[in-house]
């Protein structure tokens, strides 16, 4: 990961990208908490509708230790494949380029998450395993500085803390406001009815918790998966010090007991 | 006389007004933030931009693929899909 320089001093990056880069040497650290739960679903080809089905076969994730190759491996351990053994783990890329890689038949199964999950069902594809309902705590999506901008820069890092727990405020109250942020940014072509499930999918403290604390037993799963990991803990890569700050002023309930 | 007076009195009140403004136009930073993957899960990022959230901030934000967040520039197409 590239670090330290002005230009974007602040990203929105899944929780292993920042674990890595620390154990890297880097001083990247976590300031808000975003998405602490795996949003993710298995999805074969339509032809394929059991794990049985699956052996022999190719799951496509984005590339080695990311987010999908990590979700692949816990997805399919967990309806009983052995991954490496019973089916083969291949890079494709992005999102789309995975949906379009099982659609094509160039691999059976991928794993994504919503909105694309939901476009690949109606699509056909099978819903091989369901990650939120396996109830795995983990960081996934969250905002990441580094402690060096922190140290220059405390009150637009306490701007944009502040800022991201309104937005998900708005997010829990807003449903119009949501779904129009999604249409904007996903796209303006994608059905209202799929652009709805993604916001709802939302919806739970496991999934987007209101005070935005980082998960520190989030980002201990992802240690348990860091060959290095063993040597860290989950504080080395998170500063609470904003959210803190916002909870503890009453700030943060304080907008969902105005509503 | 009096058009007059009353000209430069116009002409104070618009100077004390675009003054008046000047300290929250800049207070107003803008800052680049990276998003590493179009997906529902960046919505948070999208509604504070979308519903004009703003705490004082100009966001930008930028995609800046799988990993390659913090720091840097990556100014690319919303529109292109992310890895995750």
């Amino acid at each position: 990961m590239a670090l330290v320089s002005a230009d974007t001093p602040i990203a929105q990056l899944a929780g292993p990208a920042v674990v890595n880069s620390v154990i890297a040497g880097s001083d990247a650290t976590l300031i808000l908490g975003g998405v602490t739960s795996l949003n993710y679903y298995l999805l074969s080809r339509s032809e394929i509708k059991t794990p049985e089905q699956l052996k022999g076969g190719t799951v496509a994730i984005s590339r080695f230790g990311s987010s999908s190759d990590f979700i692949a491996r816990y997805a399919l351990s967990k309806i009983g494949l052995n991954p490496g053994k019973d089916v083969t783990i291949v890079q494709i890329g992005s999102t789309t380029a995975r949906v379009d890689a099982a659609l094509a038949g160039r691999v059976q199964a991928t794993v994504v998450q919503p909105p694309a999950s939901i476009i690949a069902q109606k699509r056909g594809m099978n819903i091989l395993a369901d990650l939120p309902k396996l109830g795995l705590v983990y960081q996934h999506t969250a905002a990441a500085t580094t402690k060096k901008y922190i140290r220059e820069h405390p009150d637009i890092v306490r701007r944009f803390v502040k800022s991201q727990l309104e937005a998900v405020h708005r997010i829990y109250t807003d449903k119009n406001a949501a779904v129009r942020a999604l249409a904007r940014f996903i796209g303006q072509t994608i059905d209202r009815e799929v652009l709805e499930k993604t916001w709802e999918n939302l919806l739970s403290e496991s999934v987007l918790p209101k005070k935005q604390y980082p998960s520190a037993e989030g980002l201990k799963t992802i240690l348990a998966s860091e060959p290095k990991g063993k040597s860290f803990k989950p504080e080395d890569f998170f500063d609470a010090t904003f959210v803190r700050e916002f909870d503890q002023s009453g700030f943060t309930d304080g907008l969902y007991k105005k509503r | 006389m009096i058009t007059l007076r009353a000209s430069i009195s116009a002409q104070s009140l618009l100077v004390l007004a675009v003054f008046w403004h000047a300290p929250a136009q800049a207070q107003m930073t803008r800052i680049n933030v990276g998003y590493s993957a179009i997906s529902g899960d960046a919505l948070p990022a999208w509604v504070a931009k979308d519903a004009g959230i703003s705490a004082s901030l100009f966001y930008r934000w930028n995609h800046c693929g799988n990993g390659a967040g913090i720091g840097r520039h990556a100014d690319r197409s919303i529109g292109r899909a992310g890895r995750r």
